[in-house]
C-alpha cells in the first residue's frame, strides 16, 4: 500500500518537473527561433522534394509507355527487348535518399544482363552542388542542434542560477529530477517534430501527390526513428551537462559535439573512403567494354565467314527508309541469316556474361567502398538515422540494388523461356515475314540496278510491298504471340524486412540513447550541486 | 593595443577550445592531403589514357581524309565503331582547394563530328555513397573556420563582463575602438596561423602522395585564396564581437552566434536551393529526349519523302546527277544537328537561368559569396565547365575546317561533306590534324570573374566591423542587475 503511494507521488513528481521543463523550453528564445526556422525550411523542402517527386514521375510514365509501345512494336523475338521500370515513391518527397540518384529503366535482352540502369538520372546539374536538403535533413541538422540546446544546460545551467541545490531541499530524488528533465525535453522535441511532420504533410497533400495506406505506416516508424535519434541527441546533450559545471563550458562542448556528429563525421568518413578502399579506373572499365564488344563483332564475323558465301538475296537492295530494307529473301538466304543469328545469339549470351562480371567485380568495389565509409562514420547517429531513414522510406540504396535484382532475375526468365521455346532457332528470331513467301522480285535483279527503267520499276513495287508490310503490322497482323511472355515481377521491400535490415543501425541508436543516460544518471548521483 | 592584443592571443592559446579548433582542423587538413594527393594522380592516369587513346584513334583510323568526317550511324543508332574521342580536361591543379561542381572533379566529353557532345560517364564518383560535399580547403574554411571564429571569439567581451575584468581592461589608456580591434587580430591572427598551418601540412601530404605540382602562379591563386579566406572568417569574428558586446550571458551569445552561423552557412544557401529547386523550372531531361525524338522523327519522315532513292554506293553514279539528292541528304543531316543543338541548348539555358538564380539566393549569404568567389578565383566550378565547352566548340571549328580545307584541295572529292564515299580519299597528314587542348583559366580572368563576390565579401566585413565598433562603445562594462 505504501509503496504504491510512493509510485505514484514519484510519478506526479516527475510528471510536474516534465511540465515545468516543458513550459520553460516553450517560452525560450532559442526554441522558438529553431522551430520557425525548422518550419519555414521543411515547407521549402517538401516544396523541391514534391517538384522532384513530380520530374520522377514523368520519366516513369515515360518509361513505361515506351515498355508497351516496344513490346507491341517488336515483331521478331530478337526485337523484342522488354523494358522493365523503376516504381517511384511519394516518399521520396520526406526522404530524398539514392531515389533519384540513380535512373529508371532497364532493359532485359539476349545481350545484356541489367546491372546499371539503362537511362541516367534526371535533375538539374548546377544543384548537384548541394546533397539533397530534403525535410529528413532539415530535422536531423536543426532538431538535432535543438535537441542539444534544450538539454545542455539542464544541469548545469540550474546549478549556476542557484536553482539546483533547491530542487533538492523537498526530498526529491535526484534520478527524479534527471528524468523529469528528460521526459520533458523530449516532450518539447516531439511536439516540434510533429509540428514539422504536419507542415510538410499540408504542403505535401496541398500539392496533390496522394499518399497510400502502406506509406502512413512507413511514415509512422520514420516519425519514430527520428525521435530515437532526436533522443540521442538529447541524451549526449544531457550527459555533457552532467559532466561540465558551467552552462558556458557545456554549450560548447555540446555545438562542437553537434558539428562534429551531424556534419564533421559523415563528410570526412565518405571523403576519406573515397582513397583508403580505392575503385579501379571508371575510364579503364570503359575501355575494357569497348574491347569485349569488339570482340563480339569479330567472333560474329568469323561465324559469317565459316558460313560460307551468302546467298543472293532477292529484294535486299531497295532500301525505303534509313536502315529498314525488305526482308524478303530467297528460301536459302533465310536460312543462312537463320545459322548466323542463332550462332550470334549464342555469342551474345556469353558477351552479355563476361560484361556482367566486369561490371559486377566493379560494382561490388563500389559496395565496399559504401560500407567502409558507413564504419568509418558509425560513431555518428547521423550515419546511422540516415541509413534507417531511407530503408524505411523505399529510397535506400539497397532497394536500388533489389530493383535490379529483379531485372536480372526477369531477363533470366526471359532466356529461359526463348530456350524453352527454341526461339533463337526458329525464323521468327530473325523475320516477321510470313514462313514460305516468295520475294516479287525477280532474280538476279541486282544485275538490272544500273537500268534506270528497271531501277524506277523495282523501286515502285518495294515501295507498294513496304507499305503493305507496314499496314500488315500496323494492323497487329504480323504480332508476335507474346500471350505467355514471363512478367516481370518486382515489388517494394516490404516494412518488416527493411526493419530487419537495419536492425543494427537502430540497436546502435538505442544503445547511444542508453549508455548516454545510464551515464548521466551515474554521474548525477555524485553531482555536486552546490 | 599591443598588449591588450598579446594577452588575447595568449589566452586563446592556453583554452581548450583553441585545443579543439587544432584537433578538428588539422587532421582535417591532413585527410584532405592525403585523398587529393591520390584522387589527384587516378584522374590524371584517366586524362593521359584517354588521350593516349584519341592519339592512337586518330593514327589508326585517319587512313584518309573522309575517315575524319563520320558516318552518320552514331547518330541514329550505334554503329559498333563510332568515331567518338573522348575530350578531357587535365585534374584542376587547385584540386585540393576546391573541386567545384564536379564530384570528381574530372570533365569529360565524348566528342563526335561534328561536334555532337555528349557528357561521358567517367569519374562521376561511387553512387552507392550518400551524397556529401568533398572535403576541400574551400569547405574547411566555409563551414569548420568559420564554425572555429566563433568559437574562438563568442565571450570574448561578455566573457570578461562576466568575470568582472572589463573594466579592468578599459582601464588601459586607449580608446574602446582599439580595445576591440585588438581582440579582433588577435583571433583573426590566430586563424590565420591555423590556416596557414593546415595549408602547409595539406600541401606536403598532398604533393607526397604525388598530387600535381604547383608552379608560381598556382602558388599565387593559394595566397589570394588564403586571404580571401582570411576576409571571410573576419566576418565571423566581427559578428561575434559585435554580440558579444550586447548579450547578457556568454551561453546567449553563444547560442546567438551558432545560430546566425547555422543561418549563413547552411540554412540560406541550402534552404534557397531547395525554394530555387521548387520554383524556378527547367526543361528536364525528359522533355528533351521526348523533343529530340519528334524532331528526329519528323525530319526523317521528310527526308525520306524527298528522296526518290536512297544514297547510292556507286561514287561514279552519284557523279552523274551532280549529287542533288546527297546534297540535299547532307543538308538534311546539317539541320538535323541543329535542331537538335538547338533543343539541347534551350536545356541549357533553362538551366544557366536556374543556376544564375541560385548564385544571386547563395549571395544572400556570406559563405555563398565566399564559396562562389573562390571557385571563380581558382577557376574552377561552373566557370571551368564553361570554358571547357568554349574549348570544344573552338577546337571542333577548327577540325571541321580543317576537313574542308583539305578537301577543297583534292580535285576529285565530291565535296559532299559528311556523307560516306562522297569525300576525298586523300590520305591526310596526321601530324597536321589540329589536336585537342585545353588551357586552364589565365588568373587575370580568373580574378575578374571573382571580383564581384570578393568585393561584396569585402562590404560585408566592413559593415559587420562597424557594428561591432558601434556596439562596443556603448556596451555595458559590468553586469546589470
Amino acid at each position: 500500500m505504501k509503496s504504491k503511494t510512493q509510485a505514484r507521488l514519484t510519478t506526479s513528481v516527475v510528471r510536474a518537473i516534465a511540465g515545468r521543463e516543458l513550459r520553460e523550453h516553450l517560452r525560450s528564445a532559442r526554441f522558438v527561433m529553431i522551430l520557425a526556422t525548422t518550419l519555414v525550411l521543411v515547407v521549402l523542402s517538401t516544396l523541391s522534394g514534391v517538384f522532384n517527386y513530380r520530374v520522377q514521375v514523368e520519366q516513369y510514365q515515360i518509361g513505361v509507355a515506351r515498355g508497351e509501345q516496344k513490346l507491341k512494336e517488336a515483331t521478331t523475338w530478337s526485337e523484342l527487348q522488354p523494358i522493365v521500370v523503376r516504381p517511384t515513391t511519394p516518399l521520396m518527397i520526406l526522404n530524398a535518399g539514392f531515389e533519384a540518384r540513380e535512373g529508371r529503366i532497364a532493359i532485359a535482352s539476349n545481350s545484356q544482363i541489367p546491372t546499371t540502369t539503362h537511362d541516367s538520372p534526371v535533375g538539374t546539374p548546377y544543384l548537384a552542388r548541394f546533397s539533397a536538403f530534403d525535410v529528413t535533413t532539415v530535422i536531423v541538422y536543426l532538431l538535432g542542434l535543438l535537441a542539444i540546446l534544450l538539454s545542455f544546460d539542464a544541469v548545469s545551467g540550474e546549478k549556476e542560477k542557484g536553482t539546483l541545490a533547491l530542487s533538492f531541499s523537498n526530498a526529491l530524488a535526484r534520478w527524479q529530477l534527471l528524468l523529469g528533465k528528460y521526459l520533458g525535453g523530449m516532450l518539447a522535441l516531439t511536439l516540434t517534430l510533429l509540428m514539422s511532420l504536419a507542415a510538410a504533410l499540408i504542403v505535401w497533400l496541398v500539392s496533390g501527390v496522394g499518399i497510400t495506406g502502406v506509406a502512413w505506416t512507413r511514415i509512422g516508424l520514420w516519425f519514430v526513428s527520428i525521435l530515437i535519434y532526436l533522443s540521442a541527441m538529447f541524451s549526449i546533450g544531457l550527459l555533457i551537462s552532467v559532466l561540465t559545471h558551467r552552462p558556458a563550458v557545456s554549450l560548447l562542448i555540446g555545438m562542437v559535439t553537434w558539428f562534429v556528429l551531424v556534419i564533421f563525421i559523415p563528410v570526412i568518413a565518405s571523403f576519406a573512403a573515397s582513397q583508403l578502399s580505392r575503385l579501379p579506373s571508371s575510364y579503364a572499365l570503359e575501355q575494357e567494354m569497348q574491347r569485349l564488344s569488339e570482340e563480339l563483332e569479330r567472333k560474329s564475323d568469323e561465324v559469317k565467314k565459316s558460313l560460307g558465301t551468302q546467298p543472293e538475296s532477292d529484294g535486299v537492295s531497295i532500301a525505303i527508309e534509313q536502315g529498314i530494307s525488305l526482308n524478303l529473301y530467297s528460301p536459302e538466304a533465310y536460312q543462312w541469316w537463320l545459322k548466323y543469328y542463332s550462332e550470334r545469339a549464342r555469342l551474345e549470351r556469353d558477351y552479355a556474361v563476361e560484361v556482367y562480371e566486369k561490371s559486377k567485380v566493379y560494382l561490388d568495389q563500389n559496395q565496399a567502398q559504401a560500407a567502409l565509409a558507413f564504419k568509418l562514420s558509425s560513431l555518428s547517429p547521423v550515419a546511422h538515422l540516415e541509413r534507417v531513414a531511407n530503408e524505411l522510406t523505399g529510397t535506400s540504396r539497397d532497394d536500388i540494388n533489389r530493383f535490379m535484382q529483379a531485372a536480372e532475375r526477369y531477363r533470366q526468365n526471359l532466356i529461359d523461356y526463348t530456350d524453352a521455346n527454341h526461339l533463337t532457332t526458329s525464323l521468327r528470331w530473325i523475320t516477321d515475314d510470313p514462313p514460305g513467301a516468295e520475294s516479287p522480285f525477280p532474280k538476279g535483279m541486282a544485275d538490272k540496278a544500273s537500268d534506270p527503267e528497271e531501277m524506277k520499276k523495282m523501286t515502285e513495287l518495294g515501295k507498294t510491298l513496304y507499305a503493305q508490310i507496314l499496314a500488315e503490322r500496323e494492323s497487329g497482323k504480323r504480332a508476335l504471340p507474346i500471350g505467355d511472355l514471363p512478367q516481370f515481377d518486382y515489388r517494394p521491400q516490404p516494412v518488416k524486412q527493411a526493419l530487419s535490415r537495419v536492425s543494427a543501425s537502430i540497436i546502435a541508436l538505442a544503445v547511444i540513447n542508453l549508455l548516454c543516460l545510464v551515464l548521466a544518471f551515474l554521474k548525477f548521483r555524485r553531482y555536486d550541486v552546490r | 593595443m599591443l598588449a591588450i592584443y598579446w594577452r588575447e592571443v595568449r589566452d586563446i592559446v592556453k583554452s581548450l577550445r583553441f585545443l579543439i579548433a587544432l584537433a578538428l582542423f588539422l587532421p582535417g587538413m591532413c585527410v584532405n592531403g592525403f585523398v587529393m594527393g591520390g584522387a589527384y594522380q587516378d584522374l590524371w592516369r584517366m586524362h593521359v589514357d584517354a588521350e593516349s587513346q584519341n592519339e592512337g584513334r586518330i593514327r589508326q583510323e585517319a587512313t584518309h581524309l573522309e575517315q575524319l568526317a563520320i558516318d552518320f550511324n552514331e547518330i541514329f543508332g550505334p554503329s559498333g565503331r563510332g568515331h567518338v574521342l573522348i575530350l578531357s580536361a587535365p585534374p584542376p591543379r587547385m584540386l585540393p582547394l576546391t573541386t567545384g561542381t564536379e564530384p570528381g572533379g574530372f570533365l569529360a566529353v565524348q566528342w563526335n563530328f561534328p561536334n555532337l557532345v555528349e557528357p561521358a560517364d567517367l569519374g562521376t564518383g561511387n553512387l552507392e555513397l550518400p551524397a556529401r560535399p568533398a572535403l576541400d580547403w574551400e569547405f574547411m574554411v566555409r563551414i569548420l573556420l568559420s564554425f572555429i571564429a566563433i568559437i574562438l571569439s563568442y565571450d570574448l567581451i561578455v566573457g570578461e563582463r562576466e568575470r568582472g575584468t572589463l573594466a579592468l581592461t578599459l582601464a588601459y589608456p586607449i580608446s574602446r575602438r582599439r580595445v576591440l580591434l585588438a581582440k579582433f587580430l588577435a583571433v583573426l591572427t590566430l586563424l590565420s596561423w591555423l590556416l596557414v598551418a593546415g595549408e602547409l601540412l595539406s600541401t606536403l601530404i598532398y604533393l607526397a602522395r604525388g598530387g600535381g605540382s604547383f608552379g608560381a602562379m598556382d602558388y599565387a591563386r593559394m595566397g589570394l585564396f588564403s586571404v580571401g579566406a582570411i576576409l571571410y572568417v573576419a566576418i565571423f569574428v566581427a559578428v561575434s564581437l559585435l554580440v558579444s558586446s550586447r548579450a547578457r550571458s556568454s551561453v546567449s551569445s553563444l547560442t546567438v552566434l551558432l545560430i546566425f552561423w547555422m543561418m549563413a552557412t547552411v540554412v540560406i544557401p541550402q534552404g534557397g536551393t531547395a525554394a530555387v529547386e521548387g520554383s524556378v523550372r527547367t526543361i528536364s531531361d525528359v522533355q528533351v529526349e521526348q523533343r529530340l525524338m519528334h524532331q528526329i522523327e519528323d525530319q526523317i519522315d521528310e527526308m525520306v519523302g524527298e528522296m526518290d532513292s536512297f544514297v547510292r554506293a556507286d561514287r561514279e553514279e552519284a557523279r552523274k546527277d551532280a549529287f542533288a539528292s546527297e546534297q540535299k541528304y547532307a543538308q538534311r543531316i546539317n539541320q538535323m544537328i541543329a535542331t537538335a543543338k538547338a533543343t539541347i541548348d534551350e536545356q541549357e539555358v533553362s538551366h544557366r537561368r536556374q543556376a544564375r538564380v541560385l548564385q544571386n539566393v547563395m549571395r544572400l549569404a556570406p559563405s555563398g559569396l565566399f564559396q562562389l568567389g573562390t571557385e571563380r578565383l581558382l577557376g574552377v566550378g561552373e566557370a571551368r565547365e564553361q570554358h571547357f565547352s568554349q574549348t570544344i566548340e573552338r577546337w571542333s571549328d577548327a577540325y571541321a575546317s580543317f576537313v574542308k580545307e583539305q578537301d577543297i584541295r583534292d580535285p576529285d572529292s565530291p565535296h559532299v561533306f559528311y556523307v560516306q564515299n562522297y569525300m576525298s580519299q586523300k590520305p591526310v597528314d596526321l601530324n597536321a590534324i589540329p589536336r585537342f587542348n585545353f588551357d586552364e583559366l589565365s588568373l587575370t580572368e580568373s580574378l575578374k570573374n571573382a571580383a564581384l563576390d570578393w568585393l561584396l565579401l569585402m562590404v560585408e566585413l566592413v559593415v559587420a566591423l562597424v557594428l561591432s565598433l558601434a556596439a562596443f562603445a556603448r556596451a555595458p562594462v559590468s553586469e546589470t542587475v
